[in-house]
């Protein structure tokens, strides 16, 4: 590494003062941003976990201030998403519970991906995926995995096993790091089978990774319908027209206030321009509640007629028809509608992103996989 | 950590259920005590908030640093570490962002070795009001759960070597509310966030001796005049008084087709499509809808409106399209549009308009406001 170089690609990477995440996503994850959540979350989601393990040892590190060799078990899977071809891979470490009540600092392993036909890159243990990483612009973070014997009770008692879980994600695209290192794996080398070395001192480990399609042979499970599907959809074919859809979350009547639990359910708000059996402008509209983890919804569609540019004079509003909205993937929703009053019939159709528009800074699925998709 | 600080953390772990709902899919994380759309990477939020920025504390801690050779008594890896403190302001009233930096100084700094060990902070010495902050390096996150968060501790060093020019030891974070913090009531998070408080540095060997009193967001700070238009401000919004009408907008980052080269993210475009649901000058249905490309940081930007007629109900017989207007959309905060419109060959003239959230709505995980701003737009009677 020759710090003129390093200089000339950190200066270059000073241009990128606004690249941040009130614009733009990032588009070097190698997985979708909407298959990813802190390890927290075990809800529904993981209801029915798609998880395959490939990797289950004790490996020996040293303790960071003693240097003692600790026992440490390292298991690695992934778990699937309903991408096509897409899962993570999580590294999950764990103490043994012959530690309990001794103070431990275990630091994290370098960790390196080699794909079979390309160059390795380093990557990095995250506890919070989908985002720009650290923005430390000098220095990547070192976690150091802690165990102290003080403070909580369960920690003191001996049948728990301290645990910690860490996505495997690319280097932050800001970091000094990253710029070296340019681009992290792409979405299909994350996806494929490669070496995984852990470069622990003074032991290197290798684990083989195997593809995400050798592990998850079966259908593809369902999206559960999120902030992320919010944007521009359209049904290939049918011209000069679209949809546009919300999805929120309201506030207020809270009651408690545990971390991830809603005030109240979720709000799609669904806007269809389209035409009636005249060929006639028609914009038909609907509001549905639905709770989080649902991937299917019904929607009743209100027409309005007879208002007031700018007013306030009450217009008509007839409930005209039903549309169920059921999510398949990041750019796969089915529109099954019954428009019976409106002489439209009924139908189901295909909707996909308009030119793989996603919402900025809240994309949906992996950059690769919207470039690919961009083909209108 | 000394006793009250585990007494509290006992106690809200006993509090903190399963968060099984926690996560990105559905809701985004209410006890963030700034407004989302605000706060960027600390590294960013300079570039992107300008100079409003109010500098309040500069001192020295005696912070435990990593060195080659580390000694098991703590007391000896201690180093002096420089610390300066921010309030980065916002648009939306009576918010800002906290941001702490470190400076390792040079002249103890091994390049290959040196890591600073990040001391926790604590809103007060009171056991009443030990609001537990954290340092992130990336903010509006879920950060870790409780759980996993006392079992790891971050350092942050330098691993690259050969290169010491000082600047490179200097990290800069966001103050947050660590995930302990995440079970407290987020109205007064960002209340007491905003007000001036009292802010203990907790070293890793659980000493206390430095508190900071940070000064409230409006006695050091103006509200910034305008909010770069973003993803966050996407969803529905109404003008008020207009009955059964509105509007619904999305703002993206477009990708390049397959095959072509892509933009770097810092240069990529965004773009806006803005749908309006109103009634023309007889009271018939009307639909309106525009795009336009802009640059990243824009505060504002025009839409040419298109009126679309005589087509087919989802079959692709071409519809007859017609340039009608023109709409110029300015982002003055998170649930403040104004929106100039010129309709006169519809026969609806010009005028300007102020447009809300309806309902305090905002996209389901990526919000733009914090949890109490929103809440308090819920009333009907808004000041701001």
């Amino acid at each position: 590494m020759k710090p003129p170089i390093i200089l000339l690609l950190a200066l270059l990477g000073c241009s990128s003062v606004l690249a941040n995440s009130n614009f733009v996503s990032n588009p070097f994850l190698p997985y979708p941003p909407a298959c990813t959540h802190p390890p927290i979350a075990d809800g529904p989601v993981d209801a029915e976990p798609q998880t395959a393990p490939f990797f289950d040892d004790t490996i020996m590190q040293p303790a960071w201030q003693t240097g003692e060799w600790i026992e440490v078990r390292l298991k690695a899977f992934r778990s699937r998403c309903s991408e096509q071809g897409r899962s993570l891979i999580w590294l999950e470490f764990s103490l043994p519970t012959k530690y309990a009540g001794r103070a431990i600092e275990l630091p994290l392993p370098w960790i390196v991906a080699e794909p079979p036909d390309s160059w390795s890159r380093l990557l990095q243990l995250v506890t919070e995926p989908g985002g720009w990483g650290s923005g430390l612009q000098f220095d990547r973070e070192l976690t150091l995995l802690v165990s102290q014997p003080l403070g909580l009770e369960e920690y003191r008692d001996s049948s728990v096993e301290r645990r910690w879980l860490f996505l495997l994600d690319n280097l932050s695209p800001v970091s000094e790091w990253g710029i070296y290192y340019g681009r992290g794996l792409t979405a299909a080398e994350y996806n494929s089978r490669f070496s995984l070395k852990l470069y622990s001192v003074p032991h290197e480990l290798t684990i083989e990774v195997p593809a995400t399609a050798e592990l998850f042979p079966g259908p593809l499970p369902r999206l559960p319908l999120s902030g992320r599907h919010s944007g521009t959809w359209v049904i290939a074919g049918a011209a000069d027209q679209g949809f546009q859809l919300a999805i929120s979350e309201q506030v207020g009547e809270r009651h408690d206030y545990s971390p991830g639990v809603p005030d109240l359910p979720l709000v799609l708000f669904l806007s269809q321009y389209t035409f009636d059996s005249q060929g006639e402008m028609l914009w038909l509209t609907g509001v549905a509640e639905f709770n989080p983890g649902a991937s299917a919804v019904t929607v009743p569609i209100v027409k309005v007629s007879n208002g007031q540019f700018r007013g306030g004079q009450t217009a008509s509003r007839t409930t005209v028809g039903s549309v169920t909205l059921t999510s398949n993937s990041c750019n796969d929703l089915t529109f099954d509608y019954d428009y019976s009053n409106l002489g439209l019939g009924t139908g189901s159709r295909r909707m996909q992103r308009l030119f793989s528009l996603e919402t900025a800074g809240y994309d949906c699925r992996d950059h690769d996989a919207r470039v690919e998709a961009n083909t209108y | 950590m000394n006793m009250g600080a585990k007494i509290l953390l006992g106690l809200l772990l006993a509090r903190g259920s399963p968060a099984i709902l926690a996560d990105g899919y559905f809701t985004s994380i209410s006890s963030t005590p700034y407004p989302p759309g605000c706060a960027t990477l600390p590294s960013r939020q300079e570039a992107l908030y300008g100079d409003n920025i109010a500098h309040f504390w500069s001192g020295s801690l005696w912070l435990e640093v990593v060195q080659k050779v580390q000694s098991p008594d703590p007391f000896k890896n201690l180093n002096l570490v420089d610390v300066d403190m921010f309030r980065v302001g916002c648009a939306e009233p009576n918010r800002s962002v906290i941001l702490v930096e470190f400076r390792l100084r040079p002249e103890w700094v091994d390049p290959r070795y040196s890591q600073i060990v990040l001391p926790t902070f604590g809103g007060d010495g009171t056991a009443m009001h030990l609001v537990p902050f954290d340092l992130a390096a990336e903010p509006n996150g879920w950060g870790q759960s409780p759980q996993q968060h006392t079992l790891t501790k971050r350092t942050i060093g330098d691993y690259t070597g050969g290169w010491d020019e000082p600047r490179r030891f200097s990290w800069r974070y966001v103050l947050d509310i660590g995930p302990a913090g995440a079970y407290w009531d987020p109205e007064f998070l960002a209340t007491y966030y905003n007000e001036s408080f009292p802010l203990g540095f907790h070293r890793s060997d659980g000493w206390t001796g430095v508190h900071v009193e940070v000064p409230a967001t409006r006695d050091v700070l103006a509200r910034n005049p305008a909010l770069p238009l973003n993803g966050r401000l996407s969803g529905t919004w109404v003008e008020e008084g207009a009955a059964d009408q509105g509007f619904l907008l999305s703002f993206s980052n477009p990708v390049p087709a397959a095959g072509s080269a892509a933009a770097a993210p810092e240069n990529s475009e965004l773009l806006v499509f803005l749908s309006w649901y109103t009634f023309d000058a007889q009271g018939g249905m009307l639909w309106l809808t525009g795009v336009a490309r802009f640059p990243q940081g824009a505060t504002e930007v025009s839409i040419p409106i298109v009126r679309v007629s005589r087509g087919q109900f989802l079959e692709n017989r071409a519809a007859d399209r017609a340039m009608v207007g023109e709409v110029r959309l300015k982002a003055r905060h998170c649930n403040e549009l104004e929106l100039d419109y010129d309709l006169a060959d519809l026969g609806l003239g010009a005028g300007d308009m102020r447009l809300q959230r309806l309902h305090a709505l905002e996209i389901a995980g990526y919000p733009c406001r914090d949890y109490p701003a929103r809440l308090a737009s819920l009333s009907p009677v808004q000041t701001d």
